[in-house]
């Protein structure tokens, strides 16, 4: 089975609160309709386009609360204590 | 910084860890965990998927939690942190080497723990000496009591 590596801190995406000029922000609207993209979806686009990297949308409040439940979605209480017991060492 | 029960309590549903998480978030946009409790909680996905259980999406979606959390790594001043408490402990709380792992995380990093388990917490850091805050989410917040803890790096 393949066996992802969980990623460090210095790989993980690292979230960001851009603050846009309302003037900045309008022509990025323009360029972003003209394009028929959402105003996100042009921000993303430039970057990656600039960059050539691989930038995302991290997800809200709500957003990572729904991956945390869709981590133990659909799983039945006996099968869910398998996937959070806790590390325990047994002495000798 | 989170431990594994409370991302386990967060993950099954519960209202009152819930609504604390959602403030948290709104605050500071990520949740902080340790490398403690992803390992805890892959190892579980890993050996289930070996055993032919069909839980690759819920695996996905702990990956995809991950990556939108604060990890923060069992390094070395964790590990003399975790050797003190260890070494101080009576062997039965030595037992819950998750939990010293964590513990020290947060006690190096001068972060308080939000946990259910307070008294666990608390027989680590009388035994060893040390000052380790402790926070319960899954209890309802007291009327005025202090806004969430700045998670820190």
């Amino acid at each position: 089975m393949r066996q992802q590596p969980v990623r460090s801190q210095e790989e993980s995406p690292v979230a960001r609160t851009i603050r846009i000029p309302v003037a900045l922000r309008k022509r990025i609207a323009a360029d972003a309709e003209r394009c028929g993209r959402s105003f996100e979806g042009q921000v993303l686009a430039l970057l990656r386009r600039h960059y050539g990297e691989d930038v995302d949308i991290a997800p809200g409040p709500t957003g990572i609360l729904a991956l945390a439940v869709a981590s133990l979605a659909d799983i039945p209480d006996a099968e869910r204590e398998l996937l959070t017991r806790k590390l325990e060492e047994r002495e000798r | 910084m989170l431990d594994t029960d409370t991302l386990s309590e967060l993950s099954c549903g519960n209202p009152h860890v819930t609504e604390r998480a959602l403030a948290y978030l709104a605050d500071f946009g990520r949740l902080t965990i340790t490398a403690v409790t992803v390992f805890e909680r892959l190892r579980g996905y890993r050996a289930a998927i070996r055993k032919r259980k069909p839980f690759e999406r819920q695996m996905l979606a702990f990956e995809a939690l991950v990556a939108n959390c604060i990890v923060l790594p069992f390094d070395d001043e964790a590990a003399r942190v975790a050797a003190d408490i260890w070494s101080a402990t009576a062997r039965r709380h030595r037992q819950q080497l998750g939990d010293i792992l964590i513990a020290s995380v947060a006690v190096s990093r001068q972060l308080p723990l939000v946990t259910r388990n307070k008294r666990d917490f608390e027989h680590l850091s009388k035994a060893a000496g040390i000052d380790l805050r402790l926070l319960d989410w899954s209890v309802v917040k007291p009327r005025g009591s202090t806004p969430n803890a700045r998670p820190g790096r």
